[in-house]
């Protein structure tokens, strides 16, 4: 019988490479990264292949079918609720045993199994040659060699999956287990009513049952893999650059220095690089709205509309992508920490430090992301399986200054301090953002009790990888381009309306609806130095926190001359731009993350809470840096 | 057994084998998937800057876990 349509799952270890290969074979774009649990949720995509269809569902990476993870539960549901036709093996050939008492399992479950042994290449590397043919004719299944981030032959494995899932059961390897184990599998299948209870059924109702014997049939599976393993395998073990380059990354005494001087370049490349491609749009933009104020009225268009395209438009879209060069930097810098697999050694590094706080290691990953945008800070937490670390990584994540945040802070810097200083005040304002998270952890230990079954931290410590620089510059751009699109409309949205907020009613700008609240305002923003000016930019970033910079441009265009940068320096002082940045960074992060957190916690009271709490923290540090900033003034 | 200690006080690079897994639920399920099961040869690499957590090396692959997990490891020194 030949299927028109086939379900495929992709299950594999944690870290084998399933996204790769998922976005691979369907141009998805999951989450890829060279560290365990970066897939959370099934994701499925239809791929057409000779006038048949495959669809393939991508899943979190597993050790088991035994529920001892949120993943494992969640995929072992996943493929009990809705069995696909043949589950896809993902093996990864640097680590062939482990891997395979996984592809084991999934074969005495489900039969119809295809393996792909991936990762070749770095196998090859580290002395490692699998005899692939072998393995299949000891297996009973094809097993396909791979390259998930090379050169993929898709079709040769089409025709691997699409054979499986038409020929009739195949005997397969079966897993020997001890005589103890078999008697007690053959009386758990006699004791359910229903004849012929699958065999592997009764092996996992004993494993429930039996702590003894459970152990016996793990053993057993793992001996079975490593018998198989001997057999397919030759390794010439050689000392791998990982083990030359962990000796310094891991170092007792140099690890974390190291760390911070990773970290202090890695930024400070990104300042440094795209200051100048900032400058350059920022320049293009104003010749932009110099020309549009020139020429267009010329053309016959009405006053009203080049005033919007110019003052409006024009200003809002320049102040926005003016940073886009740093968040570009931001993701490539965030690209590279994550699939070289430092960050999993920084886990390693900081984990002792972030358990004296209350917070897991694994925490600094979901930390990192937030770094990056808070939503995928908060998506990423669910890799702490406790329901209190989790509750702590959500809330801590979003205090994380987010790309958007950041670009608005870069450019505010360095637009207030010469580039020395420039540093050192990014530095300190980074500082805060994680002082203000061990605050909040803090706090939410007071709050919630820690569950019994707090996360456990065991994770592998995977080889690093080399980023292929053709990937690399293809996620960031991708990321960037994702990034502009959905601030696309927020952008073009708000700086109409500010725009409409600073021009009518028309006059003097004084009397505008905009100047109106900021002036309501202005005895409040007078406790942190602020001006009427800056807690409109404030209000304005609510929704999105990169309108903060759209509004100034626009606010600041229709009552000065030059560019951006200039006109906020002779209006503002560095003490009041400081103060300013300290609650930017702090209060209400974006409607996009009070959202996500809802959706993450499913609880609104936490929600609303955490924005709460965000604005009370940040007047607090408002208060704290303008008036102690005043004494040293 | 005799000279059986927990993992979370072997000395770096000893050669180590599994006895049992202490504990209970999924901890417990964790470190067997992982292949950390009775009979195996185990090594502790390295530890972090303040003695925790310990990297171990097992069947082939490196694992960070902590020494509160470790604890639930129990081996002897082999040879
Ligand atoms: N050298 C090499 N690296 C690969 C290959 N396939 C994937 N990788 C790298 O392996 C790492 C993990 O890849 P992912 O696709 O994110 O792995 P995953 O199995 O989806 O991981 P989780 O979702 O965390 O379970 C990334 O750094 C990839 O670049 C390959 O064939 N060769
Ligand atoms: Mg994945």
């Amino acid at each position: 019988m030949t299927k028109k349509s086939l379900s495929v799952d992709l299950v594999g270890n944690p870290n084998v490479g399933k996204s790769s290969l998922f976005n691979a074979l369907t141009g998805a774009a999951q989450l890829i990264g060279n560290w365990c649990g970066k897939t959370t949720e099934a994701c499925t995509t239809k791929v057409a292949y000779r006038g048949r269809e495959i669809s393939f569902t991508d899943l979190p990476g597993v050790y088991g079918f035994g529920h001892a993870s949120r993943a494992e539960t969640l995929v072992d549901k996943h493929l009990r609720a809705d069995p696909p036709d043949v589950v896809l093996v993902i093996v990864d050939a640097l680590n062939l045993e482990r891997n395979l008492y996984l592809a084991l399992e999934a074969l005495e479950r489900y039969g119809r199994v295809v393996v792909l042994l991936n990762k070749i290449d770095a196998a090859g590397e580290h002395g490692i040659v699998i005899d692939h043919a072998r393995l299949a004719a000891l297996l009973g299944i094809p097993v396909i060699p791979a390259v998930a981030t090379g050169q993929l032959d898709a079709a040769a494995l089409y025709e691997a999956l699409f054979a499986v899932a038409d020929r009739e059961a195949a005997p397969a390897y079966t897993v020997p287990y001890p005589p103890a184990v078999e008697a007690a599998i053959a009386a758990a299948a006699a004791q359910s009513d229903r004849t012929g209870l699958a065999r592997w059924r009764a092996v996992e109702a004993v494993e429930e049952s039996d702590e003894e014997l459970q152990v016996e049939i793990i053993n057993a599976r793992y001996a079975a893999a490593a018998a198989l393993a001997a057999r397919c395998l030759v390794h010439h073990p050689t000392e791998s650059v990982t083990d030359k380059l962990d000796r310094w990354a891991l170092h007792r005494i140099w690890g974390v220095p190291i760390m911070l001087v990773v970290f202090a370049a890695l930024f400070y490349l990104t300042f440094s690089v795209s200051r100048p491609l900032s400058d350059l749009i920022g320049a293009l933009f104003d010749w932009l709205t110099e020309a549009s104020l020139t020429h267009l009225p010329a053309w016959g268009v009405p006053d009203l509309a080049v005033s919007l395209i110019a003052e409006g438009l024009l200003s809002g879209l320049g102040a926005t992508l003016g940073f886009l060069p740093q968040i570009a930097m931001f993701f490539l810098v965030y690209h590279i920490i994550q699939d070289t697999g430092y960050i999993v050694r920084v886990a390693f590094l900081m984990d002792r430090v972030m358990t004296a706080i209350g917070l897991n290691g694994k925490i600094f990953i979901p930390l990192v992301a937030g770094y990056s945008c808070n939503v995928s800070g908060i998506l990423a937490s669910r890799i702490l399986t406790s329901r209190y670390d989790r509750l702590v990584a959500v809330l801590a994540s979003s205090y994380a200054p987010c790309s958007a945040r950041l670009g608005v802070m870069v450019f505010m810097v360095s637009a207030f301090f010469p580039s020395g200083s420039a540093t050192l005040v990014m530095l300190a304002l980074l500082a805060t953002s994680v002082a203000m998270m061990a605050t909040v952890a803090f706090v939410a230990r007071l709050v919630v009790t820690a569950d019994d079954e707090s996360s456990p931290f065991i994770s592998e410590v995977p080889v690093y990888h080399l980023p292929d620089v053709k990937h690399l510059l293809l996620d960031t751009g991708a990321r960037t381009l994702h990034f502009l699109k959905r601030i696309r409309n927020v952008i073009i949205l708000s700086s109409i309306v500010v725009w409409y907020l600073s021009s009518f009613p028309a006059g003097p700008f004084e009397n505008t609806y905009l100047a109106r609240i900021g002036l309501a305002l202005e005895p409040v923003g007078a406790l942190f130095g602020l001006d009427w000016q800056l807690i409109v930019a404030l209000i304005a970033g609510i929704p999105a926190k990169e309108s903060a910079l759209t509004t100034l441009g626009v606010i600041y265009q229709t009552t000065g001359d030059g560019g951006l940068a200039n006109v906020l320096t002779s209006h503002i002082s560095p003490l009041a731009a400081f103060t300013f940045l300290v609650v930017y960074m702090t209060y209400i992060p974006c409607l996009a993350t009070v959202i996500t957190i809802y959706q993450e916690l499913r609880n609104w009271s936490v929600a609303i809470a955490s924005v709460y709490g965000s604005i009370l923290l940040s007047v607090l540090l408002g208060l704290l840096s303008y008036n102690i900033g005043k004494l040293f003034i | 057994m005799s000279g059986e200690i927990t993992l979370d006080m072997a000395a770096e690079k000893d050669a180590l084998k599994v006895t049992r897994i202490i504990g209970k639920g999924k901890a417990r399920l964790r470190l067997l998937q992982m292949g950390i099961t009775p009979g195996t040869p185990i090594e502790v690499l390295r530890r972090a800057p303040l003695a925790d957590p310990v990297e171990i090396a097992v069947r082939g692959a490196k694992l960070a876990l902590r020494q509160a997990e470790a604890k639930n490891i129990a081996v002897v020194k082999e040879g």
